[in-house]
């Protein structure tokens, strides 16, 4: 299900506090409307794989694991990935 | 004529209770980056990703000297190359014997000014002046002004918090 306009909101609020604020901070060279439009880009590019994403799983993952569960997996990947 | 000034430091503000609102701007103790010993100022931090406004204010007297006029005069910066940032400010200005007792004056329209960040480097000091609706103030009046930020507002597309370390009000003599 698509995010409403103040779940975007909240994330655009999270995103700045991790990447624009503190000692290691980067300028921020994007307004906030560029970043609420990639944030509803991505959000619809989860919607239109997410049944992809869920073909790509081994059993009994697949099958065995809550939409939740698969979430919180794609999350901690995508962390590794991007953090080491 | 000429132009009078009274300082308004981040320090002398007063924040709100953070009740609906009424919500705080951040406070926060910077440190410079020179050579020891090193600057330390306090700020005052407004949201840009929020979606509420924050809030500070500073009360005075209005000099004796006060003809006419009223600006405000901030001195800011963010962590950013883009965007605008639209700061917004209301007075409410009393004088002895008002039929308003000073906790039931409410404030004038706000005025504002909306400026871009420096696109050149991050954090450089940027400098917006507000014109202010002066509630019908007179020399020796209370004055009482609020200086805040909505981030909501679609002129204010900065994402970043802007850090106030100073502003001043000016007037006419």
């Amino acid at each position: 299900m698509a995010l409403t306009d103040p779940q975007k909101r909240k994330a655009l609020q999270e995103f700045v506090q991790e990447v624009y604020t503190g000692d290691n901070a980067v300028p921020a060279t994007f307004t906030k409307d560029e970043i609420v439009a990639a944030a509803t880009a991505i959000d619809g590019w989860i919607d239109a794989n997410q049944a992809s994403f869920n073909q790509a799983l081994p059993e009994p993952f697949k099958s065995g694991a809550s939409a939740s569960l698969k979430a919180a997996l794609f999350m901690a990947i995508v962390e590794r990935r991007f953090r080491g | 004529m000429a132009t009078g000034t009274i300082q308004l430091s981040p320090g002398a503000a007063v924040l709100p209770d953070g009740s609906s609102g009424n919500v705080q701007a951040g406070t926060s103790r910077r440190q410079g980056t020179e050579s020891n010993p090193k600057k330390h100022f306090l700020a005052l931090d407004f949201d840009g990703a929020g979606s509420v406004p924050e809030h500070a204010w500073w009360s005075f007297t209005l000099p004796a000297d006060y003809a006419s006029g009223g600006s405000l005069l901030i001195n800011w910066f963010a962590n950013a190359t883009t965007g605008n940032v639209k700061w917004q400010a209301r007075v409410s200005a009393i004088s002895p014997g008002d039929t308003d007792t000073p906790l039931e004056r409410a404030q004038a329209a706000a005025g504002n000014a909306t400026t871009g960040v420096n696109a050149t480097e991050a954090n450089r000091l940027v400098q917006s002046s507000i014109t202010l609706s002066m509630d019908s103030a007179v020399a020796r009046d209370t004055i009482f002004i609020v200086l805040f930020r909505d981030p909501a507002d679609g002129s204010d597309t900065c994402s970043v918090d802007a850090t106030v370390v100073g502003a001043t009000f000016e007037y006419t003599y």
